[in-house]
This record gives C-alpha cells, sequence and structure tokens, in this order.
C-alpha cells in the first residue's frame, strides 16, 4: 500500500500544480500580452503624432501655396495700405479662395481666411463667409505669419477643434509681408476615421471633456474623458498617458491619450487611441475561448496527453494489483487453505500493512484457540443442572454435563473465523460455499468428548455458524417432538441400565420425572444457546451414572 | 584766526554728516534698467504647433512684449495705493495691456471689443473670477480684493491671458517693448527686484539702491532657472 499511497499522494500533487499552474501560468502571459498591447498603442500613439506633425507641415505648406495666388497678395496688399475699400476686395478674396479651392470638403478644409497685413479679416471661404473686417492679429498663428514665419496651431472653439497652418503671404516683390492665410482643417470624423484605418486601433478626440468624435459609439466613452482628466498631470509632463485599462460595457479598453499642441493643449484637448484588450486569461475564460481548431489532431498533443494519462491509470493499477490485488488473493488462498486445514497458520510474513496485521490476528487467534491453556471455563465439566437450573440438579441428583463439542457441529474454529471473514470459499473442494455439518452426535465419542475438552465452550465468543450468524434469529424453542421424545425415553432406559449396572440405587427414578426434567433442561438449553435441540447421552462418571447434553444448533 | 578757522574745520564734517544723514532720511531714489528676456519668452508664442519656419525671403520680425512683463520692487517701505479702476481691452484676439498692476479692492473692466465672445475666469480660482461669458461689445467689472497674482483666461482663445498682479505697492514698472523700465521714488537701501513675465515670476535679485538711484540691467535666465523661480 506504500507505494499506491506515494502514487496517490504524487497524483494528488501533480493534479495541484496542474491546477495551479492554469490559474497562475496565464498571468505572465497576461502581463506580456498587456506588455505587447501597450508597446503597440505606444507605436500607435507615435504614428498619430507623427501624423498630425506631417500634416501640420502640410497645411501650412497648402497655406503658403496658396498665398502666391496674385489676385489674392494684390487684393491683401490693397488691404494693408487702404488703397481701397475693404467690401470689394473682400469680395474679390473670397471669390478668388473658391476658385482655388472649390472642394473644401474633398480636402478636409473647413475654411480658409484671408488677412491683410494688420491681421484684419478681408475675407473668409467656409464659416462665417459674410464676416470681414475684424482683427485677429492677436491669435498666436496669424501674429506669426504676420512676423514671417509659417506655423500651425490647433484651435477649439466653438466645441470644434480644427488644426490651423498659417503663411505670411509676401508682396509680389517679395520685399514686404501683406497678409497671411490661415487654413482650417477639420479634426473630427474624417480624422478619427482616417486614423483608426491606418493605425488599426480606435480613436477618440476630446476637448474640454466632451468627446467631439470616436470611431467607438460615443455613449459607451462616458468614463473616458474623467480617465483623462485623472491622468491629465501624466499628460502634460510626458506628452502622453501610458496604456490605461477602461471598461466599456463588459469589455475592457486599453487607453492613451495625447495632448493636441497648439492652443488647444490649454484648452484640454486630446486625442485617444482605444484598443480592446484581451480578455482576461482565467482558464474559464481560456477555454470558452478555444476554437475546435485548437482541438485539430495536429494542433492538439493528443497522443502524448492520452499516454500520459494512460501511463497515470495504469501505473496506479499496476500498484493496487502489486500492493493490494495480488496479497489480498494470496492471503484469501491462504485462509482457504486454513478452512480446509492443510495449513495450520498463515505466513504473515509475506504480506505488509494492514494485510500483514490482518494475517497476524488470524494467527494470533488460531494460536489462542488451538495452544492456549484450557481456561478454567465455568460451564466446563458441569452438571447442566448446575448451569441451567443448579437448584434443581441438587434436587435430583442426576449429574448432567452440557457438551461444548456440540458446537462442533459448526465447522472447525479457524474455518468458521475464515468463513466469517472472508465468507466461504468458492471453489475450494470439500467446501461449498457452507462448511459441511457433522453428524449429529448420538452417543458421545471420544473424538466428540475430546473436542468438547479440548475447546473451551464460549457462547459469547464463539459465534454460531455463518448460516445460523449471517440469519435472522432462531426461532423460540420448538416443543419436542415424537423424536424428541423417544429420544428422552431413550435417555431414561439407558440411564436406567447403567445406574443398575454400576449399583445405583433406581428408586425414586420415575420415567416421567425424569422425561420432565429432560424436557425441561432442553427448553432452557435452547434458551440459553438458541440451539434447535438438545441431545442428551449417558456414560459414566466416577463410578456412578451421569449424562451429557449436546446443544444441536441445525 | 589760524585757530577758529582750525576750529570750523573740524565742525565741517558733522556738519556735512549730518546734514547729509538727514537728508538722506527724505531721499527717494529712482531704479531703472533694461530687461533681457530668454528667447523662450520673446517667441510670442505660449503654445507652439509642430512647425515654425521663417519663410525664405524676409527677415522675421521681432515680438512685442504687449507688455507683460513687469518689474517690482519689494521690501522698501511705501504708501499704499489707493484702488482704483483699470481697463482692459480685448480686441484683435488680444489683450491690452496683458498683464495689470492694481491696489487690493481694485476694478479691473475688460471690455470685449471682438466680433466673438470670450468666456473669461482665472483657471482654478472659481472664487476669484468665475467663467462668465462676455458677449461682443460688452464689459466685465471684477473686483480684486485680495493680494496676489491671477490669470485671467479666454477658454475660447487661452492665448487671450491677462496678468493681474494684486497689491498695494507703487513700485513696480511695465517693461516697455524694447525692454526699458524704470521705477521711481524707491526708498534708499536694500530691495528684491522681481520680474514677472508670461504669467509668472522669472527672476528675482537682492539690489541695494543708493541715494542716487540705480541703473540695473537684468537678464533673465531660461526655462530652467524659470522654472527653478515658480517653484
Amino acid at each position: 500500500m506504500f507505494l499506491s499511497k506515494i502514487w496517490f499522494v504524487l497524483i494528488g500533487l501533480l493534479a495541484g500544480v496542474a491546477v495551479t499552474a492554469a490559474f497562475v501560468a496565464p498571468r505572465p502571459a497576461d502581463r506580456r500580452i498587456e506588455q505587447l498591447e501597450g508597446q503597440r498603442m505606444d507605436r500607435a500613439q507615435y504614428a498619430a503624432e507623427q501624423m498630425l506633425k506631417n500634416d501640420a507641415r502640410r497645411w501650412i505648406d497648402y497655406a503658403a501655396k496658396l498665398g502666391t495666388d496674385v489676385k489674392l497678395i494684390e487684393a491683401l496688399d490693397a488691404a494693408t495700405r487702404g488703397m481701397s475699400e475693404l467690401r470689394p476686395l473682400h469680395d474679390t478674396v473670397r471669390s478668388r479662395l473658391r476658385e482655388l479651392v472649390p472642394d473644401r470638403a474633398a480636402v478636409g478644409v473647413e475654411s480658409i481666411i484671408a488677412v491683410d497685413g494688420k491681421g484684419r479679416v478681408v475675407a473668409r471661404s467656409g464659416d462665417d463667409e459674410g464676416e470681414y473686417g475684424e482683427s485677429m492679429a492677436g491669435a498666436e498663428v496669424v501674429a506669426d505669419a504676420l512676423r514671417g514665419y509659417l506655423s500651425d496651431d490647433v484651435w477649439g472653439a466653438a466645441n470644434r477643434l480644427r488644426r490651423i497652418g498659417a503663411a505670411p503671404v509676401l508682396s509680389k516683390t517679395h520685399d514686404r509681408i501683406v497678409g497671411a492665410l490661415v487654413v482650417a482643417v477639420e479634426t473630427g470624423k474624417r480624422l478619427t476615421e482616417l486614423w483608426k484605418q491606418n493605425l488599426g486601433v480606435d480613436v477618440a478626440i476630446v476637448l474640454r471633456k466632451t468627446v467631439l468624435s470616436a470611431t467607438l459609439p460615443e455613449a459607451l466613452l462616458t468614463q473616458l474623458p474623467d480617465l483623462i482628466e485623472e491622468h491629465a498631470a501624466e499628460i502634460a509632463s510626458h506628452k502622453r498617458s501610458r496604456a490605461l485599462p477602461m471598461y466599456m460595457g463588459n469589455e475592457r479598453l486599453l487607453v492613451v491619450a495625447a495632448p493636441f499642441t497648439g492652443e488647444a493643449s490649454q484648452q484640454r484637448a486630446y486625442y485617444v487611441l482605444l484598443t480592446k484588450k484581451s480578455p482576461a486569461s482565467n482558464p474559464w475564460a481560456l477555454l470558452s475561448s478555444t476554437s475546435s481548431d485548437d482541438l485539430r489532431w495536429g494542433n492538439f498533443p493528443w497522443l502524448s496527453l492520452a499516454g500520459f494519462l494512460l501511463a497515470i491509470i495504469f501505473i496506479g493499477l499496476f500498484l493496487q494489483r502489486l500492493e493490494v490485488e495480488n496479497p489480498l488473493r494470496r492471503l484469501r488462498a491462504e485462509v482457504h487453505s486454513l478452512a480446509k486445514q492443510e495449513v495450520r497458520k498463515i505466513d504473515d510474513r509475506r504480506y505488509g500493512g494492514k494485510l500483514g496485521g490482518i494475517a497476524r490476528d488470524i494467527n494470533a487467534t488460531i494460536e489462542h484457540y488451538t495452544h492456549a491453556p484450557l481456561p478454567k471455563s465455568e460451564t466446563a465439566k458441569k452438571d447442566i443442572s448446575a448451569i441451567l437450573d443448579p437448584k434443581a440438579a441438587a434436587a435430583d441428583g442426576s449429574p448432567l454435563e452440557v457438551s461444548h463439542a456440540a458446537l462442533t457441529k459448526a465447522p472447525p474454529l479457524p474455518a468458521a473465523m475464515a468463513a466469517s471473514l472472508f465468507g466461504a470459499p468458492r471453489s475450494a473442494p470439500g467446501l461449498p460455499g457452507a462448511p459441511p455439518p457433522i453428524p449429529p452426535v448420538a452417543t458421545p465419542s471420544p473424538l466428540i468428548r475430546s473436542s468438547s475438552l479440548a475447546v473451551p465452550f464460549a457462547p459469547t465468543v464463539v459465534p454460531p455458524p455463518p448460516s445460523a450468524g449471517s440469519g435472522p434469529p432462531p426461532a423460540p424453542a420448538a416443543a419436542p417432538d415424537a423424536a424428541d421424545e423417544a429420544h428422552f425415553a431413550q435417555v431414561f432406559e439407558e440411564y436406567r441400565v447403567l445406574r443398575e449396572r454400576l449399583g445405583e440405587s433406581l428408586a425414586g427414578l420415575s420415567p416421567d420425572k425424569f422425561i420432565a426434567k429432560l424436557r425441561s433442561n432442553r427448553e432452557q438449553l435452547i434458551a440459553k444457546y438458541q440451539c434447535r435441540t438438545a441431545q442428551f447421552s449417558v456414560y459414566e462418571k466416577d463410578g456412578k451414572a451421569a449424562i451429557r447434553v449436546v446443544p444441536v444448533l441445525d | 584766526m589760524i585757530l577758529v578757522n582750525s576750529r570750523r574745520m573740524l565742525l565741517l564734517p558733522f556738519v556735512l554728516a549730518f546734514a547729509l544723514g538727514w537728508h538722506k532720511e527724505g531721499t527717494a531714489a529712482t531704479v531703472k534698467g533694461t530687461v533681457s528676456l530668454p528667447p523662450e519668452l520673446k517667441t510670442g508664442r505660449r503654445s507652439p504647433g509642430y512647425w515654425r519656419v521663417e519663410n525664405t525671403n524676409i527677415a522675421v520680425q521681432p515680438a512685442g512684449l504687449r507688455g507683460g512683463t513687469v518689474v517690482f520692487l519689494v521690501g522698501p517701505q511705501y504708501q499704499a495705493v489707493p484702488p482704483k479702476t483699470i481697463p482692459v481691452d480685448i480686441a484683435g484676439l488680444q489683450a491690452t495691456p496683458s498683464a495689470v498692476v492694481v491696489s487690493e479692492g481694485s476694478v479691473v473692466e475688460f471690455k470685449n471689443a471682438d466680433k466673438v465672445a470670450h468666456d473669461l475666469a482665472v483657471s482654478g480660482q472659481p472664487q476669484v473670477m468665475g467663467p462668465e461669458r462676455l458677449a461682443s461689445g460688452t464689459v466685465r467689472k471684477q473686483r480684486f480684493g485680495t493680494a496676489g497674482e491671477y490669470i485671467v483666461r479666454c477658454t475660447e482663445y487661452p492665448h487671450i491671458a491677462i496678468s493681474v498682479i494684486v497689491t498695494s505697492s507703487p513700485l513696480f514698472a511695465v517693461v516697455e517693448d524694447k525692454g526699458g523700465f524704470r521705477i521711481p521714488d524707491v526708498p534708499e537701501g536694500l530691495a528684491t527686484l522681481k520680474v514677472w513675465s508670461d504669467g509668472r515670476w522669472v527672476h528675482e535679485e537682492e539690489v541695494d539702491v543708493p541715494a542716487k538711484g540705480l541703473e540695473v540691467s537684468v537678464k533673465v535666465k531660461g526655462a530652467a532657472a524659470a522654472k527653478g523661480n515658480t517653484e
């Protein structure tokens, strides 16, 4: 059993390790996946930043190129010099802008603003086309352009975000700045869709805690502005956030937010890249995410797994056979041999553990019953009347001795014990499922006598034969039948003859009284030993006639 | 005669010393000089974009300081300036002046001459000046009762930022476009010269103001020093 136990402990440990590994092993993988997803978001954010930068340069150059148009130069120069009314110049510039950029939406331009050298709006194309005359000189990008810089900015006015490119407009002689052109580019749905297509991640644009545009349903991004606000300091210092986890319904998202440049950076304007995070890798989630393809013959080590499991099972069975079944079979065979009295005891050295203990117990019991000094049983060699009714016996004067050999009608003790322990042997010759009955003892025989003397009677210790012990308790003592009555009469006759032969007095020996006594003793005996009947026999004891009684169990 | 003259010669230093000492207590000097700002404070851009490229034909013109730089002298005794009303005009998407120094209890009138509305507020201090929309052509009067420095900013056009420095001291001067400044009536003695620019303190140094006045050349260090000052 030792190896079997060790094996089961090892299997238990293996199972524990497997369960632990199933729960713990995904975590490093999760961290690695998170790290990779974070790196992917880093790259996406870098790419988005580069696209913004490239776009900014593109729109600056676009504005500069528009500013080389002669008609625009002439009109802005005239406005700067104050040579003409502003209204006709406004019309001229606006018309020219429409000619130069006939389809603003196609190129993503929301509006173009032309200002003169003082920063005064001469004309607009797009938003507020009818408005002109006001100054924009204070706008930093306009001021820059009027100083000679080509620069970009991002504006977040009127709950809209617009990327700005501005360039100075030089006079035809290239010696003066006569104005500037400001191009305002859409920064909303078009940009997010383009980025999603190019970067492979979802995009959202947030301005002052409001999601202006997103490739995901904006209703699901209600947590996003608060999340960004929480990390505003980190974003301001690092120009981006790390990959932040966020829940959108049941889905986990990874979020990287970065500020827009220019004025929008002071208006809490951010572009946010979002990607769905891999599901949590607990064993159940992993199992639920597997596909049939994962279990294909080529993708799953079925052979190895089956071999491993079979090896575990076979080793377990082998150890069971080695340590349990084989010793048990041997023990059983030895017990059968013992029952058949082919051996006197079990070789308990062949058995270890509890089987060895059982073998030793059997041997000890056999030893106890076969070789132990005979105890002075209270019932040994006592007159039956003394056992059953000492007063009556004294009054009657007829010595009766109960023979415990009656129980020898049961199988011999080792066999009985073996039968009670292991059941009846199935195929042992001579032992067809129950101990062979011993013929009823009609007369005392040396065998029975020696047996009765040799085997101490201990009703409470020695159980009845299995047939009696395993079945229901015996029925109440049956009334003596004709055979019993005949037996009583025979006993009386034998008793009278023996007394007569021994010279004892026959006075007072009445058959009715004698038989009544036997009948009474029989009933008492049946009541006491739960036997079927009692067999009386007559013999000589110390020169006197005596009667022995044998309980008959079946 | 010689003796008399020698006695007079002996008394002369005491007389002069008394006269000078008496005069010194009542002396008010002028501190003047120039302030040189580092390039990052002279760009004219508080929030730059990705690109700022010079055109290839004409030299870039320098940016004006727009009155956003102020020199203060802290330490000497002064007579508190009574509260008054200071106007700030917002036109052409810029505020003029962009820095005002007012005494405690003074009122600043913000006039919006632009065609667009401006949402003015002191960011982070709504109890001082909460957000309120200033429609085109309207005026908002805001009282500043507590000494300190406040930045009033337009949320729609954040480049419009007005520094309001509340102090009862008259010892300050707004730096001109070319960097010059002049603070009159400065008591003689030790003082701390501080420079406010671009919405923060960018320079601080100890000066000893003599009776005849002081002329200093203040060189504001770069971003690192400015950061140190703000911290």
